[in-house]
């Protein structure tokens, strides 16, 4: 931030001295970068007047769009300097273009550029679900990235490409709104459901997008961009094999469960007899002890299995294990219902389901 | 001088008199827009899992009743704004690749345009709410609004916090204001669920938030369920009902009196839109020549699509069940097309008009703000239409109208 302050400054001088309006010579503009203002200096008093009544003497504008308007900016005289501050923060590596045009005199004018601090490149560092074989109807992937990301590049970035080489032709569903967690660094993937649901068009003329039996990769390009604007670099890919299709609602009673002894701080275990979804996984299993409190501690799965490591030592007693309705595996069935649910099922009301263990 | 030097100059006064920088009441996140009946402007803010409630006043809403919208007798739209994009990125200090449109919104008393928009495309991304004031896009000062909000999105654990942030999402894709309540639609990064949020307004802190089930009827065997893109309140036969497009694009009809707290419904699935394809809108609309209830559907795929209100009222359900075959295409309910491609939002200005934000016709370059007159949202410059070549016939007097003078 420094450095980048400094440059402006040396810009804004090399302009000054340029000028050669002797009324405007003691006039310097120079930008804070730690206030996010452009601060000019050195005027006579009345002129300082003029500029506070008049604001729209000044222009401010991205170098880029000479014919625009100046962006909005608020004044503020402190110290017998001008503080010009814009209503949207200036970004590094974008020229812009400033003035104050004086009414009765010359106008003042320079270019700057605030330099881009360095971006970290981004990766990306995870792909759920992360077992090597999955269902052949699996609704939703997990992209997880090493920064936060630009929105608007999935249609473009990403692909899913058969072990044949051959681009598998629009798996995912296209919303307007990409699917971020509030970081921008976790992408949700929608396979679209219209090409998994059994006997819907899309199913039946262009097939599901994942075909039993068949390798696929997942590819991220290389140009997908973080927030900062740093490239991936070169392609990641994620690979995996599809099997068969998942298709029943979940049962918990097919879980094996692994109790730790009481006294003892070992994770409470679950085994899933498939794959549930991650995100899920971690935010709709809960453990309640035989007092009726959460269990507190460390979360962890990777789809296949859950565990929880507790914070204080476990006590003897029945621990309730509560599965949310809305826990889904990778192919969106649930507790209440397969996701392709027989008629007459998914309005039924199916309350919270618990397993009851004892811990001694 | 130009409106936004004049904005500049009022907004300054104020500032310069207080001596603070920029008062920041903007939301998070700016997407999914809809008024009330009156100056109540909701704005679906998906980061911060909110919808907020901003009370527009007098300093922030113009008339612009006296803005020529066009010729509807002549089938003759207005470009409000041409590449609209790059006018809102200039006043950002952008260049257009670095704003996004999000929704777009009609406050029809006055029939001022706003607009939500996101500068840059990282988490922390500015949300900003414009208006059009005739022909110029203005940014409006949040800070004069009297402001609500209330809670949509999924609350946070401690498990799914990562340095502060929350890994589930709710994308607000959809809200309707229907007397005295809205009706919050959106899309999940952790589930696939149709569940539809209903909230009194003014707020009181109460979240409804009904599950709706359906058929879909495109199953011969099968139900499931899945997320509503968006959705209208419409009356059929008299009763207020919740007609709403799901993604992959079943169009359910349920009476709003069955949307009771933590109600499972099976709604009744009437019609489908055809595949490969999301909605983006539907409005409602009456006809201004035959006086007939319709709502319009705006689609990312296919062009838009028009349904009588009589039509929806009198729909059966589509066949379910054991023994049904098969629906692969447009079905169900019957569907005027409209000539609608390249829409990206749509909204009606009067009983007359609808504006599109939309890539003009011949340029796809261009993101114009345009308006384009009912009933059969047709705008003759757009078409290669017999009746706009010079030697052609004019039976309906096209050529005989003067040449249209805008304001």
């Amino acid at each position: 931030m420094q450095r980048a302050s400094k440059f402006v400054r040396q810009i804004f001088s090399a302009a000054l001295l340029l000028s050669p309006f002797s009324a405007l010579a003691e006039t310097k503009a120079r930008f804070d970068a730690a206030l996010g203002a452009i601060i000019v200096s050195g005027m006579v008093s009345k002129d300082t007047s003029l500029l506070l009544n008049d604001p729209s003497l000044i222009r401010l504008q991205n170098a880029a769009t000479p014919e625009a308007s100046g962006m909005l900016v608020a004044l503020e005289e402190v110290n017998g300097e001008v503080q010009i501050k814009p209503r949207f923060s200036l970004q590094t590596s974008t020229r812009y273009a400033f003035s104050i045009n004086w009414p009765n005199a010359a106008p003042f004018s320079t270019e700057f550029t605030l330099n881009a601090v360095a971006a970290a490149a981004p990766d990306l560092v995870a792909f759920s679900p992360q077992q090597s074989l999955i269902p052949a109807n699996t609704l939703r992937f997990y992209l997880s990235f090493s920064e936060p990301m630009a929105r608007g590049q999935v249609r473009d970035s990403i692909s899913l490409v058969r072990g044949d080489g051959q681009i598998v032709d629009s798996p995912f569903l296209n919303l307007a709104t990409e699917l971020w967690d509030g970081n921008q660094k976790r992408l949700t993937l929608l396979l679209d459901p219209g090409r998994i649901k059994q006997g819907v068009g899309p199913n039946a003329i262009a097939g599901a997008p994942l075909v039993e039996g068949q390798r696929y990769q997942l590819v991220v390009s290389g140009k997908m961009k973080s927030a900062k604007g740093a490239v991936l670099g070169s392609d990641r890919r994620a690979v995996f094999e599809v099997g068969p299709p998942e298709r029943h609602a979940i049962d918990p009673q097919g879980w094996d469960i692994a109790t730790p002894h009481a006294g003892s701080t070992l994770p409470f275990t679950l085994t899933f007899d498939r794959i549930i979804d991650s995100g899920a996984a971690l935010r709709l299993l809960s453990l309640i002890d035989p007092n009726g409190a959460e269990i507190s501690g460390t979360l962890y799965t990777d789809g296949g299995g859950w565990s929880l490591t507790p914070s204080t030592p476990w006590e003897p007693g029945y621990y309730q294990l509560l599965i949310d309705p809305e826990l889904e595996d990778v192919a969106g069935n649930t507790i209440r219902a397969a996701f392709d649910a027989t008629a007459g099922i998914i309005g039924s009301t199916v309350p919270e389901a618990s397993i009851y263990v004892h811990i001694d | 001088m130009s409106i936004l030097t004049k904005s500049i100059g009022a907004s300054l006064i104020a500032l310069a008199a207080s001596g603070a920088a920029w008062a920041d009441a903007s939301p998070q996140s700016a997407g999914a827009l809809a008024f009330d009946d009156a100056n109540t402007l909701f704005v679906g803010d998906s980061k911060a899992g909110v919808v907020h409630a901003f009370e527009l006043n007098g300093n922030i809403i113009e008339d612009q009743a006296d803005y020529v919208l066009g010729r509807a007798q002549t089938f003759e739209g207005r470009t409000i704004i041409d590449n609209i994009d790059e006018k809102i990125a200039a006043m950002l200090g952008v260049t257009a690749e670095d704003i996004v449109i999000n929704d777009m919104a009609v406050h029809a008393p006055s029939k001022q345009i706003f607009l939500s928009v996101h500068r840059g495309h990282g988490p922390n991304a500015e949300a900003v709410i414009l208006k059009v004031d005739h022909g110029e896009v203005e940014l409006v000062d949040l800070s004069d609004a009297a402001h609500t909000q209330t809670s949509v999105g999924p609350v946070p654990s401690a498990e799914t916090l990562e340095f502060g942030q929350p890994l589930n999402t709710l994308a607000i894709t959809d809200i309707d204001f229907y007397k005295g309540e809205i009706f919050v639609s959106g899309v999940s990064n952790e589930e696939f669920s149709s569940k539809l949020r209903r909230i009194a307004y003014p707020f009181d802190g109460n979240v409804k938030s009904t599950s709706i089930e359906i058929w879909h009827a495109v199953h011969a065997m099968y139900e499931t369920r899945a997320p509503i893109i968006t959705q209208t309140i419409a009356e059929l036969d008299g009763e207020p009902t919740l007609v709403a497009v799901y993604a992959c694009t079943p169009i359910v009809k349920i009476p709003l009196a069955e949307l009771t707290d933590g109600a499972q419904i099976r709604g009744t699935m009437i019609g489908e839109m055809g595949f490969g394809n999301t909605p983006i809108d539907i409005l409602p609309y009456v006809n201004p020549w035959d006086g007939t209830s319709n709502v319009i559907v705006t689609n990312t795929n296919r062009s838009a699509a028009s349904i009588k209100l009589e039509s929806l009222a009198s729909a059966e359900a589509m066949p379910h069940g054991e023994g049904v075959g098969n629906v692969f295409s447009i079905a169900g309910v019957p569907q005027f097309p409209l000539p609608m491609s390249g829409t990206q939002h749509l909204d009606m200005v009067d009983p007359m008009w609808a504006v599109a934000l939309r890539t003009a016709p011949e340029d796809a370059g261009n993101l114009q703000l345009h308006t384009i007159p009912l009933p059969f949202f047709f705008d003759r410059a757009d078409h290669i239409v017999e009746m706009n070549w010079a030697d052609s016939p004019d039976p309906f007097g096209y050529r005989a109208a003067p040449k249209l003078e805008f304001n």
